[in-house]
């Protein structure tokens, strides 16, 4: 083949983007320049270049003098190698310790472990051992630069469940039934970019945050955020007339000379910040948390904001550039690594409050490790209510990588994948204090995202796939030891896994090549896990979503005989009998690609009067997104029609519907333009609220 | 030309291939952090922006993407979606080659990914590459010839005969 063959080739492989015609002239391109514009002009009133950002570019500037100063509250028992600790939190075992007593599950009595410095000691050279294993001649391995296939880790949005479950008013008598977001877990309510009251909708779209009177349909308030990095993917939760607002991870260039060369030099991501923005009045800032560590994943659980960070030791790594010895090269990092403090894998933290700027560690005494750890990567969930600040975060951290987070109303489990395994961590967030780490386990394979885990009757319940199209598995384990008590593999050989929904004791698993099989398994006895039944239909389900009377919605895409996607479908199963799974009725809609795999906070489903609705992307520019609204019936799925908000630009780039609320009786479908209110009977238009 | 005139300049001009880079790397609300990232940095650094700049942005926007933590975790997102993307019915780029193209640049290291993407997708010159990956365009130059050689074997491995059809088997 010649090159220019190949190039041709290659051109015509290339996915089509939002950015291709003519996206930098469009409105588009005038908000994005306007969000830059605002930047560069705080940088110029702020005097000094990306302070927070610019901050990162210093390892080692925090001394391990910090360690002592958010040293309070209660602590977690530090179980190292070869530290002598008196009381430590017991740890289930991984599969490699089978031994150990069964974690106390409950409130937390006020343990206190030894904070000496034996102890911190002891962590410094264990953190320093399991590191160095991991150096290579450029920096830390992570583990991270191989492709895997077919594994999409959850993104920030990416996660969540029972859609629209119906919330009577609380106590005020005119406050209308409302949608929530659709969360994966009841009593565990996951960041989303709009949220509802019924009274008020807040919102967060292209870095600013409004407040919606639903009542008026007027915007009341808004706050500006375009002038933080990260506004742009900022997402919130929202606890009473508090806001928390989590801007998108900061992005920093480091290692200034080492031109791309490799991109894991040491250091971390310019860190994550979190505001908290009280909306009892016009939106307002009332204190803010920076961690050094990106964002992962947050719940808000009884009241009480669970945030998890991930961060990278601050190692000052050299890059190995191609001239000299490569063995040489690793022996200098290893020796980074061995003279490292052991500040440079403490996470920090800083809070910002009443105009006052503090720096924080994570103490030694508030980290623990799994049994098997790398010592590159630490978690660290940090736990406040929003009703009060976010002043004392309570950070504890475990020595892991995190990049899924799954939690219940009483757990909270953080997962990653490091080659071949998923190594998963467990949480206990039943109080409203610090987390308590149980421990830590793992099973083969990659998570595909947080539906692909459930906590159910003691149990935790894990469906993995491997490398492209392995065959996916679904593992039960002991919810205390995270030990595995029974397994179901080899689902769906030669396919990818698309989407996982456990309810109850059964669960739903979807994998594709060219038709899809929906499999249904039997976990009633968790030690004997069953496959019950199996379906095949054309097309495949990204998302699941359970409705009345044994029926299972999916929402996925439909393919050609040639196996191309040809548009959205929706399915309805019925799943009453596990062993002979049906599709009864499918509504395709050709030439509507919706996202894929669908973003289940982008699907609601309102049970009151049967209506689901989906978002449909379009593929013309000029053209709006729509959301098919459809009628899901005992046996029959009816399309009762489409919503479409109205364009502001016409560039079709930022218009499509990203999320759909029910608040009374009407739809408010929400796009980057805007707020569109609609008759949940008729789909008339009841009333347009434009983001200006 | 004041600095924020030649920002806008620089933004109409080049933001279009950025964004197109960033959206098959990342979600649409990352790309668009990452995106004014990459222009308040060259509005920071004005001064050391080669001229034409496309490479320096497209490296800036590389790197930056690489030092997220969730990116991070993502990185291989353009190999998932080569390898999962299934075109769709009535589009331009529906063909059985393109298909396979996709397949076999998924199986490609994420490294030779970059050397091809750059040119083939982005339009960028060598030199400008280059400048991209941070590397002399000598070693671009024989990078992409190694690149283009894998390819191509993956795509005879994958049943893809020559020139004149788009017929390719499937594996």
């Amino acid at each position: 083949m010649t090159d220019d063959e190949l190039d041709r080739l290659l051109g015509a492989a290339r996915p089509p983007t939002a950015a291709d015609d003519g996206w930098a002239a469009s409105a588009g391109g005038d908000d994005a320049l306007a969000a830059i514009r605002a930047r560069t002009a705080r940088r110029r009133r702020m005097g000094r270049p990306a302070v927070r950002t610019l901050r990162r570019l210093r390892p080692f500037s925090l001394g391990i003098g910090f360690a002592a100063v958010a040293a309070t509250v209660v602590a977690i028992g530090v179980a190292m190698p070869g530290s002598t600790t008196p009381r430590h939190v017991p740890r289930a075992g991984g599969p490699s310790s089978p031994s150990g007593p069964p974690p106390v599950i409950g409130p937390v009595p006020g343990q206190l472990a030894l904070a000496g410095y034996d102890t911190c000691a002891a962590m410094r050279d264990a953190l320093r051992q399991h590191t160095a294993q991991h150096v290579t001649p450029w920096g830390l391995d992570q583990g991270r630069g191989r492709v895997i296939f077919g594994v999409p880790t959850a993104t920030d949005a990416r996660i969540e469940q029972s859609a629209g479950a119906p919330t009577a008013g609380s106590g005020a008598a005119s406050t209308p039934d409302h949608s929530t977001t659709n969360d994966q877990e009841v009593g565990a309510d996951e960041p989303d970019i709009v949220k509802t009251d019924g009274r008020q909708v807040v919102s967060v779209s292209g870095g600013v945050l409004r407040v919606v009177d639903a009542g008026t349909r007027k915007v009341t308030g808004t706050l500006d955020l375009r002038a933080y990095a990260g506004a742009q993917s900022a997402q919130l939760l929202v606890d009473g007339d508090r806001a928390l607002v989590i801007l998108g991870e900061q992005y920093v260039l480091y290692g200034e000379r080492a031109y791309g060369a490799m991109p894991y030099g040491g250091g971390s991501s310019g860190g994550s910040t979190f505001l908290l923005v009280d909306l009892a009045a016009e939106p307002t800032i009332v204190s803010t948390l920076h961690t050094d560590g990106g964002y992962v994943d947050a719940r808000l659980i009884g009241g009480v904001a669970r945030v998890v960070v991930a961060s990278t030791p601050k190692l000052a790594f050299a890059q190995w550039d191609g001239n000299g010895s490569q063995k040489h090269a690793e022996a200098a990092n290893r020796r980074v690594v061995q003279q490292a403090p052991l500040s440079a894998w403490l996470p920090t933290y800083q809070t910002t409050e009443g105009g006052r700027t503090r720096t924080h560690q994570v103490p030694c005494d508030r980290v623990s490790h799994p049994v098997h750890y790398t010592g590159e990567s630490m978690v660290t969930v940090y736990s406040f209510d929003p009703a009060t600040s976010l002043d004392d975060p309570q950070p504890i951290s475990i020595a892991a990588d995190a990049s899924t987070v799954y939690a219940t109303g009483g757990n909270l489990y953080v997962a990653s994948s490091d080659g071949s395994r998923t190594q998963l961590h467990r949480f206990w967030v039943g109080g409203t204090g610090a987390p308590r780490y149980v421990g830590s386990g793992s099973v083969p394979g990659w998570l595909l995202d947080s539906y692909s885990l459930s906590e159910y009757a003691g149990t935790l319940r894990v469906v993995t796939t491997g490398e492209r199209r392995q065959a996916s598995a679904l593992y039960v384990l002991d919810a205390d030891t995270l030990r595995r008590r029974g397994a179901v593999t080899g689902l769906g050989a030669g396919e990818n896994l698309h989407a996982v929904r456990f309810l109850g004791p059964l669960a739903y698993v979807v994998t594709f090549e060219s038709v899809d099989p929906l499999f249904v398994l039997d976990l009633a006895d968790p030690d004997h896990p069953v496959k019950a039944g199996e379906l095949t239909v054309t097309g495949y389900s990204d998302y699941l979503h359970p409705v009345a009377d044994g029926r299972l919605l999916g929402v996925g895409q439909d393919v050609d005989e040639q196996q191309r996607v040809s548009g959205l479908q929706v399915s309805l199963f019925d799943v009453t009998d596990p062993a002979k799974p049906s599709r009864l009725d499918n509504v395709v809609r050709r030439h509507t690609p919706s996202e894929s795999p669908l973003d289940p906070h982008a699907f609601l489903y309102w049970p009151a009067t049967h209506t689901a609705v989906i978002p449909m992307d379009s593929w013309n520019p000029g053209q709006s997104g729509a959301a098919l609204v459809v009628r899901v019936g005992a046996d029959r799925l009816t399309v009762q029609g489409t919503v479409r908000n109205p364009a502001v630009s016409t560039e079709g780039y930022d218009a499509g519907i990203e999320r759909t609320l029910v608040i009374g009786d009407d739809i408010w479908t929400m796009s980057s333009s805007g707020l569109l209110v609609s008759s949940l009977k008729t789909l008339n238009r009841q009333g347009w609220v434009v983001f200006s | 030309m004041d600095r924020d005139e030649w920002l806008d300049e620089l933004f109409r001009s080049c933001a279009d291939r950025v964004l197109a880079y960033l959206l098959h790397r990342t979600d649409r609300e990352t790309a668009q952090d990452v995106l004014q990232e990459v222009f308040v940095t060259a509005y920071r650094k004005a001064d050391e922006l080669p001229e034409p700049p496309i490479g320096w942005l497209l490296g800036t926007a590389r790197r930056l993407l690489a030092n997220d933590n969730r990116g991070a975790r993502r990185r291989d997102e353009l190999a998932r979606r080569l390898a999962t993307h299934r075109p769709a019915a009535g589009d331009p780029d529906d063909s059985p080659a393109a298909v396979a193209v996709g397949e076999a640049l998924a199986g490609l290291s994420a490294n030779d990914r970059e050397v091809l993407t750059l040119s083939a997708w982005y339009g960028l010159s060598g030199e400008e590459a280059a400048r991209a990956l941070g590397c002399s365009p000598s070693a671009y130059a024989v990078r992409l010839h190694r690149a283009r050689h894998r390819l191509a074997d993956r795509l005879r491995a994958a049943g893809y005969t020559g020139l004149r059809s788009a017929e390719v088997a499937h594996d």
